[in-house]
């Protein structure tokens, strides 16, 4: 009687025991959530430094929003200073040393990240505006489309009675190369006309021979494509030159540094972001939000909520062709430039707008 | 009549990576003497003279002129009254005669003396007067050593160190040129070593000579007694430098 | 023909901003056959210190572009007692003093960089739109006015200080035979001290020029060394008239060029004049 006593108390205690120990274990441990890292290229330094630093606030403030979600976001942020040759070695690192899962990309780094993209099966977000860098597998961008930007252009140049156009452009970025020949396609059927074409290299600072030959041509404006530095060198020495036309660009006089070169002047740009973000962003950065900030703000949302959607635990965060799949069923997100939508070919699409640089500062015009 | 010394190359020795050219060798030069310096090629002649000036790699020894020693920078040693003449006739030749001689008197501040001296020098070598506008490039090879030893006698120095004055040079011009070395001895009181192959042209003006073979001093004496022995012929056929 | 006149007062103005990089390259390069890499930094020093002292610092103008150019003079005559003249006391080949001269140049620009950023800055506040003035039927503005100055007043300079001074005269007798120059007594390793001082000082005037122009980057240097290399070999090397003569030289082929040719060919077309003189006439126009 004893005995079997004694053995049913060293049985229940075991049991106890051994429950306890699982109670205890199972409430002490915690749930291990996978991590889900982000890479990004874009110039941190230079002339173009203000666009990377932008993009990189506005991912740690999507982040922040975010808050605590099925998975771990880390970021990996590269310096590429605009230089196509530290874009490549910056993705090579990204993919082999810290293994990202997804990288974000603007300027020379897209074109070089695209077959990678394929090669290491990861998801890559441009901001680029090239029509063959999305292919919804495992390269998709987010920028507002040349046609639509080139279009808005135009129609504005028609409104104004503008018929002649004198070009600068640049030919060492492939966006502004696509952007021209945009327009060129885009004009075909309106009675406007390049009258002049000049190109250059990036990096050239004397354009004054250029000027020379395009000054004959009359034309009624001139549309310059380029950026910082060059944006303003070539405006300073049209005028230097005598020659008081307007200016006009894509994006471009948002961003330069001497606003007082192209004051009163229009010019196309995809549509300011919400006001939400704008003003989030500037209560937490100090400053209005520069372009490609709420691009990249948009893409954070838009990879978390797939990735989230495809993951079925938290433990083991889903593959690329689960996460493209679930992009790609997004037809509708409220993003910082407005409802977004992303195609079955891996491109989101932004709004285009009309501007005017008013007393140093771009202001939206009536549309 | 030549007793007091005013050049005493002591004991010194020349590497030019890591390659001996000169071994502890002793040479001295007296007031007014004409001093030679022969051997064969590669024997290490020319590099007693660049070792005075500063231009060989001297480990050991010591270099005193005037019972001082001779600064190593090259540049300090032309002040003290020590002309060198170096080998292939090292004209400035983007500069005429006239300016040659001007850069040899770079030292001298004084403009009247300067021009005395280049007129003192004209005179030394008439074809140089003649010649004094043309660019020193353009003349011939004898003009051109004609040119560089009258620029080192614009700053009248007291020793004039020539390095193979008749390299390259016609006999006729060879003759000439000893001659002058001769005159500017006799007449100016320069003392004078020159370094030379020509064995016939100097051993006629020198009063002593130096042969050095392998990088040492094998033989020495008053011209005249190499005239009569047969160890010229024995270094520059056969070598008795020291093993 | 109106856009002729201009094109040729674009070349002229090209032509002066080489000119003034090849003068100090061929001044250094006369007196020590040594091809200096690091020439082109030292217009971004004096363009940068103009910065520094000018527009950020609210020193008044000439006193900032007196520091400028002697800051650049004493960077190129301390680059020469500490790293040149040593390697030239060992003989070092002419490989060896390239390479030498080029890590300079990477580090003195990347200190540059560091200290004021890789952006690109301009040297007036307000970004100043040139007084222009009318020539015939072309246009210049002011900054070029005083560049061309600049030019015919060094070139006139430096003439008289080569063959007028003592100091001119050592110096050309350094470069036909730097060794018989230090016989007859010349102390060459300080003449040529300060032929770098004078060389880099230049360079620092150029590069304080062309800020005040179109604007100043800290890799500005090697464009600009590039064009004045072209300059000085097209012209002649070591001869400052060559310096002149190639610099309006690449200036006008340069600005004739892209009359016919479109904008992004400026570049091959500056290196194909160079080619075409390395292949048919190295010694340049001027050259002996």
């Amino acid at each position: 009687m004893k005995k079997t006593a004694g053995i049913i108390i060293g049985v229940v205690a075991a049991l106890m025991l051994v429950s306890a120990a699982y109670v205890h274990s199972m409430s002490k441990k915690p749930v291990v959530k996978d991590t889900f890292r982000i890479g990004m290229i874009a110039p941190l330094t230079g002339d173009a430094g203000f666009v990377g630093v932008g993009m990189k606030n506005a991912l740690l403030m999507a982040r922040e929003q975010w808050g605590d979600g099925k998975y771990n976001y880390e970021f990996v942020f590269e310096d590429d200073q605009l230089d196509p040759k530290l874009s490549a070695s910056a993705a090579q690192k990204l993919l082999n040393v810290d293994k990202v899962d997804a990288i974000v990309t603007v300027g020379h780094a897209p074109r070089i990240t695209v077959p990678l993209a394929r090669q290491y099966d990861i998801i890559h977000f441009a901001i680029a505006v090239q029509k063959d860098i999305p292919d919804g597998v495992n390269n998709f961008s987010h920028w507002a489309p040349s046609v639509k930007l080139n279009g808005l252009l135009i129609k504005e140049m028609q409104k104004r009675g503008i018929k002649k156009v004198g070009v600068f452009r640049t030919t060492s970025l492939e966006a502004w190369v696509a952007y021209y020949n945009d327009f060129l396609e885009g004009i075909k059927n309106t009675d406007i006309r390049v009258v002049t074409d000049q190109t250059f290299k990036k990096g050239e600072k004397d354009f004054r021979s250029l000027i020379a030959r395009a000054k004959p041509t009359n034309p009624d404006i001139y549309l310059i494509f380029v950026e910082t530095p060059e944006l303003e060198i070539v405006a300073k020495q049209i005028r230097e030159a005598g020659i008081n036309t307007p200016f006009t660009t894509l994006e471009g006089f948002e961003v330069t540094e001497q606003p007082e070169l192209f004051e009163g002047y229009w010019y196309v740009s995809p549509v300011e972001p919400s006001e939400e973000f704008s003003k989030a962003y500037e209560a937490k950065f100090g400053k209005r939000p520069p372009v490609c900030s709420p691009n990249a703000y948009d893409i954070f949302n838009l990879l978390a909520t797939a990735v989230e959607r495809a993951g079925s635990s938290p433990s083991k965060k889903p593959a690329t062709a689960q996460i493209a799949r679930e992009l790609k069923k997004i037809k509708s997100f409220p993003g910082a430039l407005g409802d977004l939508l992303v195609s079955d070919n891996g491109m989101v699409m932004s709004g285009v707008q009309v501007k005017m640089i008013k007393n140093g500062k771009p202001i939206a015009l009536e549309h | 009549m030549h007793d007091e010394t005013l050049l005493q190359v002591k004991n010194i020795s020349v590497h030019y990576n890591g390659v001996r050219a000169l071994k502890g060798v002793s040479v001295r030069l007296d007031r007014g003497e004409i001093v030679a310096l022969m051997g064969p090629n590669g024997a290490g002649k020319s590099s007693i003279l660049k070792s005075i000036f500063g231009l060989a790699p001297v480990s050991g020894g010591e270099i005193i002129f005037r019972g001082r020693p001779v600064p190593p920078a090259t540049h300090q040693i032309a002040a003290l009254g020590i002309a060198f003449i170096p080998q292939g006739r090292r004209v400035f030749r983007h500069l005429n005669v006239e300016e040659n001689l001007e850069m040899g008197g770079f030292m001298i501040h004084d403009k009247k003396i300067l021009k005395r001296r280049i007129e003192e020098a004209m005179d030394f070598f008439p074809v140089l007067r003649r010649k004094r506008k043309a660019k020193s490039g353009t003349l011939s090879g004898g003009e051109q050593q004609m040119l560089a030893i009258a620029r080192g006698l614009v700053t009248d120095p007291e020793v004039l160190l020539l390095d193979e004055p008749s390299l390259g040079l016609a006999p006729k011009i060879v003759k000439e040129v000893f001659q002058k070395i001769r005159q500017i001895n006799a007449r100016r009181k320069t003392t004078v070593m020159v370094v030379e192959h020509n064995i016939k042209s100097i051993l006629d003006i020198a009063d002593r000579a130096y042969v050095l073979d392998k990088g040492k001093i094998v033989a020495h004496g008053e011209s005249f007694a190499f005239l009569e022995s047969d160890i010229l012929e024995r270094v520059f056929l056969g070598g008795v430098g020291a093993k | 023909m109106d856009i002729l006149t201009q094109l040729v007062i674009n070349g002229i103005i090209a032509g002066a901003i080489y000119t003034l990089i090849a003068l100090g390259f061929n001044l250094i390069y006369g007196a020590t056959k040594f091809f200096n890499i690091a020439h082109g930094v030292f217009a971004a020093i004096g363009g940068y210190t103009v910065f520094f002292f000018f527009k950020l610092s609210g020193v008044s103008l000439v006193p900032s572009i007196l520091a400028g150019v002697l800051l650049a003079g004493i960077a190129g005559m301390l680059s020469d007692r500490l790293i040149f003249l040593p390697l030239r006391r060992k003989r070092g080949s002419s490989v060896i003093m390239l390479v030498a001269s080029l890590g300079l140049f990477t580090a003195l620009q990347s200190v540059i960089a560091i200290m004021f950023s890789n952006r690109f800055q301009t040297l007036t506040d307000i970004f100043n739109i040139q007084k222009t003035y009318q020539i015939f039927s072309g246009v210049i503005t002011q900054i070029h006015i005083v560049i061309i100055i600049t030019v015919i007043s060094l070139t006139i300079g430096l003439f008289l200080m080569l063959n007028r001074t003592k100091f001119g005269k050592a110096v050309k007798a350094i470069s036909d035979d730097e060794e018989v120059a230090r016989i007859i007594g010349i102390d060459t390793d300080r003449v040529i001290g300060y032929v770098f001082f004078i060389g880099s000082a230049i360079a620092g005037l150029g590069g304080i020029l062309i800020g005040f122009d179109t604007g100043i980057m800290p890799t500005m240097g090697m464009g600009l060394l590039l064009k004045g290399v072209i300059a000085s070999i097209v012209g002649g090397v070591g001869n400052i008239y060559g310096s002149v003569c190639g610099g309006l030289l690449l200036g006008f082929v340069e600005n004739f060029g892209v009359w016919k040719i479109s904008g992004e060919w400026k570049d091959a077309i500056a290196f194909g004049l160079l080619i075409i003189f390395l292949l048919f006439r190295p010694q340049g126009v001027l050259g002996k």
